[in-house]
């Protein structure tokens, strides 16, 4: 089992670029890209709170599960 | 925060320079060893061994039907020989009046000396032990190795655990935080502990399997040793358990730096 984080769609969808999403949410373009390569060991409530704000959508839009 | 760093900066100087001079030592010791006949160039004399190499022992001394009397020298003058060996010239007396049966049978007396009227110490003591080691020379080529090998590997794990401990502090002086190699280091730092010991320990078992005990005897007609001063020699194992007990505890806390590591390295993922 895995969570896929799908926030390049999201990106996609409000037509938004990294660099402009990490300046919003207030973290590095390096997190960010930790982030959205599925890297990250975990994610911070702030730090989805804030995505969920800059991108007007639910924690679900951005994170998915998914059984192996 | 700051105090630290200082501290760390000035064990890292302290742990490179004892590693620099611990590294020539070893070296001129080498170097005397193989390059000179009886380790002296000029004045200068360093450690040779064409004597031998030292074996542990553990010597233990008796003080045979001793009577205990301290002795009172007044007006003393101290000399040092040129062996370093120390002297006193006076006229002592003894505290106690000796007994009138003193020359019935062997008796020994056993005193402090002071050099004034009052004193200090009292003994009732008259068995000594202590350990120490014997220069002895082996013709048996296994022995010769073995006694080799044991006379360098305490300079020898001194270096490397001077190297590693240099290497730490480095590295905190960089990063105060868990890393990989930080965990490596201390681990190995550890291993050479307890490996060091072993060995040593290994080593003594070893050589003192192939002698029973080192004996004196006087050669002066109709007297014995024995009946002034009790004498053995005999085989010492070398282990040190306070290092062996370090060198656990630093396996200990090598997996707690590797557990602090990944735990530091999840806390960098967390986004």
């Amino acid at each position: 089992m895995s969570i896929t984080v799908n926030l390049d769609v999201m990106l996609a969808k409000r037509k938004m670029k990294s660099k402009e999403l990490a300046e919003l949410i207030g973290i590095t373009t390096a997190n960010l890209s930790i982030l959205k390569s599925g890297k990250a060991k975990a994610v911070r409530f702030s730090t989805l709170e804030a995505i969920c704000k800059a991108l007007n959508c639910q924690p679900a839009d951005i994170l998915e599960y998914t059984e192996d | 925060m700051k105090k630290n760093k200082t501290l760390i900066n000035i064990l890292h100087r302290l742990f490179a320079g004892l590693l620099v001079i611990m590294s020539l030592f070893l070296l001129i010791n080498i170097g005397f060893d193989i390059f000179t006949d009886n380790g002296k160039v000029g004045n200068f004399s360093g450690t040779h061994h064409s004597n031998g190499y030292p074996i542990p022992v553990t010597i233990n001394t008796r003080v045979n039907k001793p009577i205990f009397n301290n002795e009172i020298s007044l007006n003393v003058k101290k000399h040092v020989s040129k062996g370093g060996r120390k002297g006193w010239s006076s006229n002592p007396k003894y505290v106690d009046i000796l007994p009138d049966d003193i020359n019935d049978g062997t008796k020994n007396i056993l005193s402090f000396h002071f050099d004034s009227d009052k004193e200090y110490f009292h003994t009732k003591a008259s068995s000594f032990r202590s350990d120490g080691y014997i220069i002895a020379k082996s013709e048996n080529k296994l022995i010769s190795f073995l006694q080799i090998f044991k006379a360098y590997i305490g300079l020898f794990s001194l270096i490397i655990i001077l190297f590693f401990l240099e290497r730490i502090f480095f590295r905190l002086k960089k990063s105060l935080s868990f890393t990989n190699n930080l965990y490596k280091e201390v681990r190995w730092l550890g291993a050479v502990f307890i490996i060091s010991e072993s060995l040593s320990l290994l080593f003594s078992y070893v050589l003192s399997t192939y002698y029973g005990r080192i004996g004196v005897k006087t050669l002066i007609e109709g007297k014995r040793l024995s009946d002034g001063l009790e004498l053995s020699i005999n085989p010492r194992l070398e282990f040190d358990f306070a290092f062996f007990v370090v060198g656990l505890s630093l396996l200990v806390l090598a997996s707690l730096l590797k557990s602090g590591n990944q735990l530091q390295q999840e806390n960098d993922l967390t986004i």
